[in-house]
């Protein structure tokens, strides 16, 4: 008996490493395609090495540097925001999950 | 008396978003299904790793030269001012999208989406280094054995090598892949090739090598927004289930049901879609004495889907349409002499006994905007300007007062050769305005595909002009088949 309890809790154990990694998959994979359309149109129009004239002159930034620096500056934020926007859900979902656990106890 | 109901929580969804999975292992199989996407395979990598390398009039065929901020498309040029095409190409190929998927189904994800290319090629490694199905699920779940280390690294060293092939060509679509290559030799990139190299490479190994079918699963919005596309004559892979069910094994020389409808049932109950008969609907006739309909139960469609469903549960979000299922149906059915097409290509229209359209507002619609994008955008790309033409004005001052009572204006000219000429180009001011004259020299060379920053000062005499003035200014070539006109401002102080 206790082994087979040890083998679900193994088990869920699993289930929760891959729904973490679902989660980070889920947020990481649009912010990354949100980021590369923005690096695509900002950069378009606007030459980073001219960028980086107004910006910081003294600094020798090349242009492959700038189209990074801007890709990643798009990706943290996409990040950032699909990140919270998945935070917020996750709370939610715990806190109903709480509350019909209690209701659940409660009625027994 | 009420007696309390005995409650258990299923799933608890604080803890688990997602049903349990466990590692899928597709079982290989051959078909005309898997050969057309190894056919695809072979065309869409083909292309990938090789179109780097193709040379296109003394430079690299299809270059989006980042560091240059030009894009070269075989024979055409393209610069940063042509952005506009560039997304008018994106917005072609999402239409493009729409309409194969309202016509056909996932066929991009079945063979032409660079997860699924990608993944086939790792799992013909795998397959190389750690044998088939059953051989990889009994080496995964055995000890570390010599063999095992062999196999296992020997497939890593394959990945490995290829997701940083892949990554380098990649970088070879940015940077003149030539160059790439020298500094490949002598292991000397710059930083940011290099990291781009091995991101690329690393997204690739984990994409294809690891996370695979959860992609589609998880990641892929075009999966979530596929179905939007699709309606009751949209191709999907489908079990016939009147024909099927119930299931069963049994013995060979069972005939099949088919066998024995097609004797009562009249000829209309052909699919005119695959060709393949159907018993769908009305035309079934009662089941054969075993009462077994046609699937014989043996799961070879399960053991070969590389995302793990059951086909004969119905269209399922999971599914990507790759017909391993319909290869592996129809092998089987071959085997027990049944006809095939108990799972296939068909619709929704023709299972309920419809008739299959192909034209339809639908794809009507989305065959209209498509053919007036493609035509506006060879219109557009083909007759685009020869020469950009920006002129700026000085951000310092509006306007000097000379000694002689005279004003001037500075501006800088740029201009943007997109010719493969060079041009001789002159600046003439364009309505003759006798109180405004051009200082300074009014030719200008310009390479091929170079920009000329050309400085312009234009004067007018004493009390020639007062206030603003909108100027317009002619830049054309010597036979005159560059003739580009741009309006800019003339500022004088106003009347005292």
């Amino acid at each position: 008996m206790s082994d087979d309890n040890s083998r679900a809790q193994e088990r869920d154990a699993g289930d929760l490493r891959a729904a973490r990694l679902r989660r980070v998959g889920a947020v990481a994979w649009p912010s990354f395609f949100a980021a590369g359309v923005a690096s695509v149109v900002f950069f378009a129009i606007v030459d980073p090495s001219e960028l980086a004239d107004i910006t910081w002159p003294h600094l020798a930034i090349s242009r492959e540097f700038g189209y990074s620096i801007g890709f990643f500056m798009f990706w943290a934020c996409t990040l950032g925001s699909s990140a919270f926007t998945a935070l917020l859900l996750s709370a939610r979902v715990k806190r109903a999950a709480r509350e019909r656990r209690q209701t659940l106890e409660s009625g027994q | 008396m009420s007696r309390p109901i005995p409650l258990t929580v299923v799933q608890d969804p604080g803890e688990s978003l997602y049903a349990a999975q466990p590692k899928i292992y597709p079982r290989e199989i051959d078909g005309r299904f898997a050969r057309l996407r190894i056919v695809a395979v072979f065309v869409l990598l083909g292309l990938f790793y090789l179109l780097p390398w193709v040379r296109w009039d003394g430079h690299q065929a299809v270059l989006f030269d980042l560091p240059a901020r030009k894009f070269y498309v075989f024979g055409l040029t393209f610069w940063p001012q042509d952005f506009f095409w560039l997304a008018c190409l994106l917005i072609i190929a999402a239409i493009t999208l729409f309409f194969f998927t309202a016509l056909a189904g996932r066929l991009w994800c079945g063979y032409a989406c660079p997860q699924t290319v990608w993944t086939e090629v790792f799992l013909w490694i795998e397959r190389l280094c750690e044998g088939r199905r059953n051989q990889r699920i009994k080496l995964d779940g055995g000890k570390w054995t010599r063999e095992k280390i062999l196999r296992k690294s020997a497939k890593q060293f394959l990945w490995i090598t290829l997701s940083l092939w892949t990554g380098f060509t990649f970088v070879g679509f940015f940077t003149p892949i030539l160059d790439l290559g020298h500094a490949a030799a002598s292991l000397s990139f710059s930083g940011w090739e290099g990291f781009w190299i091995v991101f690329y490479g690393f997204a690739t190994y984990g994409n294809a090598g690891y996370m695979r079918e959860q992609v589609c699963k998880y990641m892929c919005p075009y999966a979530r927004f596929q179905s939007a596309m699709f309606d009751h004559d949209t191709l999907i892979i489908s079990y016939d289930e009147a024909r099927g069910e119930p299931r069963g094994h049994r013995k060979r020389g069972v005939p099949s049901v088919l066998a024995i409808s097609t004797l009562a049932a009249p000829p209309s109950a052909l699919d005119g879609d695959s060709g393949s008969p159907s018993a769908s609907g009305a035309s079934r006739s009662p089941p054969s004495a075993n009462a077994l309909g046609d699937c014989i139960a043996c799961d070879a469609c399960v053991q070969v889907c590389p995302t793990g469903i059951d086909i004969r549960d119905g269209l399922q979000i999971e599914c990507i349409a790759c017909a391993a299922c319909i290869d592996a149906c129809d092998s089987v059915m071959d085997k027990m002499a049944y006809p095939r097409g108990l799972i296939r290509y068909t619709t929704e229209s023709l299972l309920s006994g419809r008739v299959r359209r192909i034209v339809r507002p639908r794809t009507a619609i989305y065959a209209t905007i498509l053919t007036a994008l493609i035509v506006a955008f060879a219109w557009g790309v083909t007759h685009r300007a020869a020469l950009i033409v920006d002129v700026l004005h000085d951000r310092n001052a509006l306007y000097r007062e000379m000694s002689d009572g005279g004003i001037e204006n500075g501006y800088t000219l740029k201009l943007v050769n997109k010719t493969d000429l060079v041009q001789n180009l002159s600046i003439a001011l364009e309505d003759d305005e006798p109180a405004l004259r051009i200082v300074g020299k009014t030719r200008v060379t310009v390479e091929p595909g170079q920009v000329a920053n050309v400085p312009l000062t234009l004067r007018a005499d004493r009390d020639g002009i007062k206030g603003r003035r909108r100027v317009e200014l002619l830049v054309r070539n010597d036979d005159d088949s560059i003739h580009v006109e741009h309006k800019s401002e003339f500022f004088a102080p106003e009347e005292k």
